[in-house]
This record gives C-alpha cells, sequence and structure tokens, in this order.
C-alpha cells in the first residue's frame, strides 16, 4: 500500500479492517505506526471511534430504518445475537454517553391487573408471561407484572431471570429498586436485594436506566457483562462475566471467575439469615469456582474452604475477615 | 511457546505506541492476561497476543483522553469493565467515577443519533457492510458469504465507511 501521499486517516482505516484478517501483517502496520506520529494519532481516533460505535450499537439500532441491511430481502431475520465485542477477552473501557432507547410509555393503567409471585426460602419458580416469554424466580423473592401494552414487571426482592421473545414493536420493562431495565430481545438477570441492585446479560442486550429521570445516560449492557448499583452512592460496577453463568442460581450455583470477594458475598447474602460484611483486610481476596447454594445456609462455609478467611458474629452482623500472613 | 512472540511484539508496540518502555509495560500486561484459562484453543497465537495488547492500548488511549478533559474541567460519564480478576491483585479497573450530570445526557442522546445518522447515510453499499458487520454482529467472512463478495472486499468496505466516518464527525 502506499502510504506516502494518502491521508492517514485512509491509511489507518484500511489497516483497521483488516486486522481480523487471517493474513494480517502485523509487522507492516507497526512500521507504518512508526513511520510518523500523526500515523500513531490517525489510527487512535480510528480505533476509538470504531469501538464507540461497537459500545453504542444496540442504541444506534434503535435509530436506524427498518433493517434492510442483509443481502437477502426476505422475512426479516432476527438479529444476529453473537455480538462482536472486545476481541479476545480483555477488559476494556466503554464509549460513554449511551443514550437512552425510548420515551418511557405509560406503563400501567386502572384497568391493568397486578400479579405478584413469591418464592421461599429453597424454591426457585418459573413464570410465562403473557407474551410468551419465561420468568424465573430465585429463592426468597418476589416479583410483580403488571399488564398493560407495556408489561412492566418489578423485582421488589430477591432475583429473576428473564427470557424474553424478541418482539420489536413493543420493549419489557423490569424495574428493581429505583432503575429500569428494558430488554433488547434477551436473556438478563436481575436482583434487587438489600439495597443493591444488579444486572447481568446472558445473550442480547439491555438498557439500563434511573427510574424517574435525573439526567444521567442510560447504560446498554451486552451478552456476557453485569453491572452492580449501588443506589445510594450512584456509583455503578460494571464487569466481565461468562454469559452461562447469569442466573447460574437457576440451577442451583452460584459461578464465579475470579470475582472480587466483595460481589461474591454481596450475592451469597441474599441466601443468608444474617448481614454480612467483608473487613477490608479480605477486600483484596477473589474467588474462582462454583459455590452449591443448597438451603443457603453453608455458602459461606463453602467460601471458608478455599479462602482465608474467618468470621465473626458481632451485634448479629457476621463479619468475614482475612486470616494467616498477607 | 508464546513467548518467542514476545521481540515480536514489543516492537510492534513501541509503534503502536511510541516508546519502547510503554510497549514493554503493554506486553507484561498482555503475559498477564493470558495467565488466565482461555477457553477453547487459539488458532492464531500471535494475532491474538497482538489484539489483546491493542485493546490494552486503547483502553490506555481513552483514559489519557479522559484524564485531560478532565483536567480542563470536562465531566464525562464513564464506565469501565474490570476483566477478571487474576489471584491476588485487587479488581483492576475503575467504577463508574464521575457522576453523569444532565449534559452528559443530552450529549450522549445527541451523539447517538449523530452516529445513526452517520451510519444510515452515504457512501450507501459501504456503510451498509459496516453495519451488518458493527451493528447487527457478523463476522467479515458471513458478511462476505451473504453477499457474495470476497473477504477483502468486506474489508475495503469497512475501510470506506470509517474513514467516511472519522471525517464526516469530525471530533
Amino acid at each position: 500500500m502506499d502510504a506516502t501521499t494518502q491521508d492517514p486517516i485512509d491509511v489507518a482505516a484500511a489497516w483497521h479492517a483488516r486486522i481480523d484478517a487471517p493474513d494480517m501483517d502485523w509487522a507492516g502496520f507497526g512500521d507504518w505506526l512508526e513511520a510518523d506520529p500523526s500515523h500513531r494519532a490517525a489510527y487512535d481516533s480510528i480505533a476509538l471511534l470504531d469501538a464507540e460505535i461497537g459500545g453504542a450499537a444496540p442504541a444506534i439500532a434503535a435509530l436506524l430504518p427498518a433493517n434492510d441491511d442483509s443481502a437477502a430481502d426476505v422475512a426479516p431475520v432476527a438479529r444476529p445475537t453473537r455480538w462482536r465485542w472486545l476481541a479476545a477477552g480483555t477488559g476494556g473501557a466503554l464509549a460513554a454517553g449511551l443514550a437512552v432507547l425510548l420515551v418511557a410509555p405509560t406503563l400501567t393503567g386502572p384497568d391493568d391487573s397486578v400479579q405478584t409471585y413469591a418464592t421461599g426460602v429453597g424454591e426457585t419458580r418459573a413464570v410465562t408471561l403473557a407474551d410468551g416469554s419465561a420468568m424465573r424466580l430465585d429463592r426468597g423473592s418476589r416479583v410483580s407484572v403488571s399488564g398493560g401494552t407495556t408489561p412492566l414487571i418489578e423485582v421488589a426482592d430477591g432475583a429473576a431471570s428473564f427470557s424474553v421473545r424478541h418482539d420489536p414493536s413493543r420493549t419489557l420493562i423490569v424495574r428493581a429498586g429505583g432503575y429500569d431495565v428494558r430488554d433488547i430481545g434477551t436473556r438478563f438477570a436481575v436482583v434487587s436485594a438489600q439495597g443493591r441492585i444488579s444486572v447481568a446479560v446472558a445473550q442480547g442486550s439491555v438498557s439500563v436506566a434511573p427510574h424517574t429521570a435525573d439526567g444521567s445516560a442510560p447504560t446498554t449492557l451486552v451478552s456476557g457483562q453485569r453491572l452492580d448499583i449501588d443506589p445510594a452512592t450512584g456509583i455503578a460496577e460494571r464487569r466481565a462475566v461468562a454469559p452461562t453463568s447469569v442466573a447460574d442460581w437457576t440451577d442451583g450455583r452460584l459461578d464465579y471467575d475470579g470475582a472480587p470477594l466483595t460481589l461474591v458475598v454481596a450475592d451469597i447474602s441474599r441466601y443468608a439469615r444474617t448481614p454480612l460484611v467483608v473487613d477490608p483486610s479480605a477486600a483484596g481476596l477473589s474467588f474462582s469456582g462454583v459455590l452449591t447454594i443448597g438451603d443457603g445456609s453453608r455458602l459461606l462455609d463453602q467460601l471458608r474452604a478455599v479462602l482465608p478467611l474467618r468470621v465473626r458474629r458481632v451485634d448479629g452482623i457476621v463479619h468475614i475477615e482475612r486470616t494467616g500472613p498477607r | 511457546m508464546l513467548a518467542a512472540h514476545r521481540p515480536q511484539l514489543v516492537r510492534f508496540f513501541t509503534g503502536r505506541t511510541g516508546s519502547v518502555a510503554e510497549a514493554e509495560d503493554v506486553v507484561q500486561e498482555i503475559w498477564l492476561h493470558i495467565a488466565e484459562p482461555v477457553a477453547g484453543p487459539i488458532a492464531n497465537p500471535v494475532a491474538y497476543l497482538h489484539r489483546i495488547g491493542m485493546n490494552i492500548v486503547l483502553d490506555r488511549v481513552r483514559a489519557n483522553g479522559r484524564r485531560t478533559r478532565r483536567d480542563s474541567g470536562y465531566v464525562e460519564a464513564t464506565t469501565t469493565v474490570t476483566a477478571g480478576v487474576t489471584a491476588g491483585m485487587a479488581a483492576g479497573g475503575e467504577a463508574i467515577d464521575d457522576a453523569p450530570s444532565a449534559f452528559d445526557a443530552v450529549a450522549g442522546r445527541q451523539r447517538i443519533a449523530q452516529l445513526a445518522a452517520a451510519l444510515a447515510g452515504p457512501p450507501e453499499g459501504a456503510m451498509r457492510v459496516f453495519r451488518r458487520h458493527k451493528i447487527d454482529g457478523l463476522s467479515h467472512a458471513d458478511i462476505a458469504a451473504e453477499f457474495g463478495i470476497s473477504r477483502s472486499a468486506v474489508e475495503k468496505h469497512i475501510a470506506v465507511a470509517l474513514r467516511h466516518l472519522r471525517k464526516a464527525l469530525n471530533d
């Protein structure tokens, strides 16, 4: 490629488009980048834009005209669910400022019925919604479902997973605490427990935003992402998770791959009978493995079997501390 | 042995970052990343290692851009993905560190609308291929098969689309 007279942006775009090609010439790309600082800057700008678009893809998709992009102009094909997200599994920053997809519709009218589902300590429950979507409640949870043109589901306490049939004409909204999760034809799970909200997506994507518009931009989550929100501070953390581990409580398991102990303890707190607190001494630990939920009473023991922990009960609160030399 | 690729990676990332020291740093981080088990066999180890490094560099470029803007008074709502943690390390990422403002919400919506308008505009053929890849998530090979064109034609279309977007959006 003659790069001497071309705009670096053009050359950068050409290199970027070839990165995944089987015959990608990394050495040649490196030479071009090295040849002039403007090349590097041009490439940064192309790569950032490409990543931004990728991150905002669901939000952008909602604004594009009806999809006629496929070569075959037949009945609309369901959007492929395999999102090209981060290459090769690195943690990467995502684009800022993802916009809300839809104006909040009227959610429930006076004639709409509200149905509440609740589960006890040892049970999970499967519910088929009016549109054919599947919802499953975790142990000790309470969820209400309102009818109407836009079904509203409220996770009042505990956790629920959703497998939603893709229907562009309507949106499922799941409310948890002060947040709304809007589906985009997906499988995802929502937790609202002990003042903490968590949303994880197994397939497809969702948009998460505070229920009462407070000016903050909604966040889009795609397959393999989990968002944990502390409403008190408004701080949310996004992390990568294995899509297969989303709502693994369905199978009586909690599955982690290098998750911070604080996250694991927050999850198991839903099944514990007393509040659990992670002492700063233990906050740096991480856990990889599978916990069996059972009746919820042995989760902490399972952690203690593999991590250097000790527990102390003080005033009805269980403190989890690190033992042994650092 | 993946370590055999190390010199090649350092050389490439020196070009990519402009600094040998930073390249060494990036390559170290690549090695930390691959210390975690990867599901399934890797078809092309060299490309895989480069791509991991490219994402690491992009994160740094983005973070530097944020720091510069923050220092100049621009507040941006950001989120960071923290990948799996290696043993002994604390979570290697940031939680959302700036409370989003009303300005950000409006700016965010405008940006999405701007991106969508650019993606729906000309050049038509290139943008169609680009949307199929970036928005619909198809691989280059799948698009080539679907449109009955070569893989390299798909890549050319994507390159054309990207450079038009970059120039049209002009930020």
